[in-house]
């Protein structure tokens, strides 16, 4: 059942506009972390980690939630058309595989901007910067621990745009939600907002790893924040329904 | 004035004032948190605001004014409604109610920002006397430029229908706006989506042998005030054109 739903959201992400803005957000951070980079070499003096902080600080603080969310809002915006509901609810699955299909679309979106990222990041270092030798392998670390973190948002995004039938308002929400991640994490308090997950787990503006020695808390926290979304949506779907 | 109470009456329940409210918010609470307390952060207290809410400006107002032009026309293409509403009314009639509507929740966006500078001020305990020439260049120009972009999204909107294209654009306009900030000047110019920062007056020097920042300003930049109120009414006159070629 829940492998004929990843196919279906699979369909519909086919020649879907969504992968323009796939294609631009990570581009455009690229475009201007080497340019700010070539800009200020007299400063940034730690080659490959400081064009790191530079391609995913505003990726990575405000960007990356409201991508999620119009991943998110675009798959729940089919359903919420016309009578697709009614339909989606009285077909022979598990409402709660539903919403996770679409969790495991978001989530392989997620993982294919991250790459994305990682190319641009390895071209622009090379072509663009300059730079000698390959990106560190923290690099790597750190992109899978964004995915990590982004988790949380994928799911409360997608819980979002489930009950909110409009296409904008789950991305405004994430762009506050952005803004307020970074409140808390410059307040200490990251671990327990989940738009701060992802800004935590890129490491993006800093040379040197801020979570060495935090890891734990950090998984603790994504899985506690992914349980209790996942749980909420499952309730939602199957005891509830959303008002159509 | 009916078309626009028919719009305010359409958008009931739709909480759109709680959303332009938000988007002020949004802004208002980092403002609020990136302010220092020591005597000398608190000496150039409200430079420090009018040279970092435009830059804040810069990332939320192109995607919550998208919002804003996206709801307004999702009421419509949603449920195909265009058909039954233009043999009622006339399509100007709809165009200038929507564009009133927006107005006022700009004005509200505009209103609730600028009172959250001067409490901020207040709350804070700025020692620095407030420049109310800086403060109206502020209002006025964060009204110019949301309602510029309003018109830019809602021909997006009323082009393509589907509204992943203005939530797209309103995102692409956010990051690039940032990025051209931080380019060299003339980059920004190119970049109307972006205008809040080059409108401003206030410029930020930053000693980094010192680590001290001082704030100074420049002259109002009227021609690019002049410039956005041309773009605004081309916008403007581009979404009533779209309008008035929809085939419904």
């Amino acid at each position: 059942m829940l492998l004929s739903c990843v196919r279906a959201e699979k369909r519909k992400l086919r020649r879907s506009p969504i992968w323009l803005l796939f294609l631009a957000v990570p581009a455009i951070s690229a475009v201007y972390g080497t340019f700010n980079y070539n800009m200020n070499r007299g400063i940034l003096t730690h080659g490959w980690y400081d064009l790191w902080t530079q391609y995913t600080l505003f990726y990575a603080i405000f960007f990356f939630a409201p991508l999620i969310g119009v991943y998110s809002a675009y798959l729940w915006r089919l359903e919420h058309r016309g009578h697709n509901w009614n339909l989606i609810m009285t077909a022979p699955v598990r409402p709660f595989c539903l919403y996770f299909a679409k969790f495991c679309a978001v989530t392989k979106m997620a993982l294919l901007t991250q790459a994305w990222l990682l190319a641009l990041f390895a071209i622009g270092g090379k072509f663009g910067a300059g730079l000698t030798g390959f990106p560190p392998p923290e690099i790597l670390l750190w992109l899978l621990r964004g995915v990590i973190g982004g988790l949380a948002i994928i799911a409360l995004q997608l819980l979002l745009s489930m009950v909110i039938r409009n296409f904008a308002l789950p991305v405004l929400i994430a762009l506050g939600g952005s803004v307020a991640g970074l409140l808390a994490v410059s307040e200490g308090a990251g671990l327990y907002w989940p738009y701060s997950l992802m800004i935590m787990g890129m490491n993006s503006n800093r040379t040197e790893d801020v979570m060495a020695g935090g890891i734990w808390g950090f998984l603790l926290s994504c899985s506690v924040f992914l349980t209790v979304l996942l749980l909420t949506a499952g309730i939602l779907l199957t005891k509830r329904d959303v008002n159509a | 004035m009916r078309t626009l109470y028919a719009e305010l009456k359409k958008s009931r329940r739709r909480h759109n004032t709680l959303v332009a409210v938000s988007i002020s918010l949004f802004v208002l609470l980092w403002a609020a948190r990136t302010g220092g307390s020591g005597p000398d952060k608190l000496s150039q207290g409200y430079s420090g605001l009018f040279y970092g809410v435009p830059v804040m400006n810069t990332v939320v107002m192109p995607l919550g004014t998208a919002v804003l032009a996206s709801r307004l026309w999702d009421l419509e293409s949603r449920e195909k409604s265009c058909r039954m509403l233009l043999t009622l009314q006339s399509r100007s009639a709809l165009f200038l109610g929507k564009a009133a509507l927006a107005l006022l929740q700009i004005l509200l966006i505009v209103v609730i920002e600028s009172a959250g500078v001067l409490a901020l001020g207040r709350l804070s305990g700025y020692t620095e006397a407030l420049d109310w020439g800086q403060f109206r260049w502020l209002a006025v120009n964060t009204f110019a430029v949301n309602t510029m972009l309003f018109f830019l999204w809602l021909l997006l909107s009323i082009r393509f229908d589907n509204q992943v294209p203005t939530l797209e654009a309103g995102m692409v306009g956010s990051l690039s706006g940032l990025f051209a900030a931080f380019m060299p000047p003339m980059v920004s110019y190119f970049m109307p989506w972006g205008y809040y920062i080059p409108l401003s007056t206030v410029r930020m020097d930053w000693n980094p042998d010192t680590r001290i920042i001082r704030f100074y300003t420049t002259p109002y930049p009227i021609w690019l005030l002049a410039l956005t109120a041309a773009f605004l009414l081309l916008f403007a006159a581009l979404a009533w054109e779209a309008l008035k070629r929809r085939e419904v």
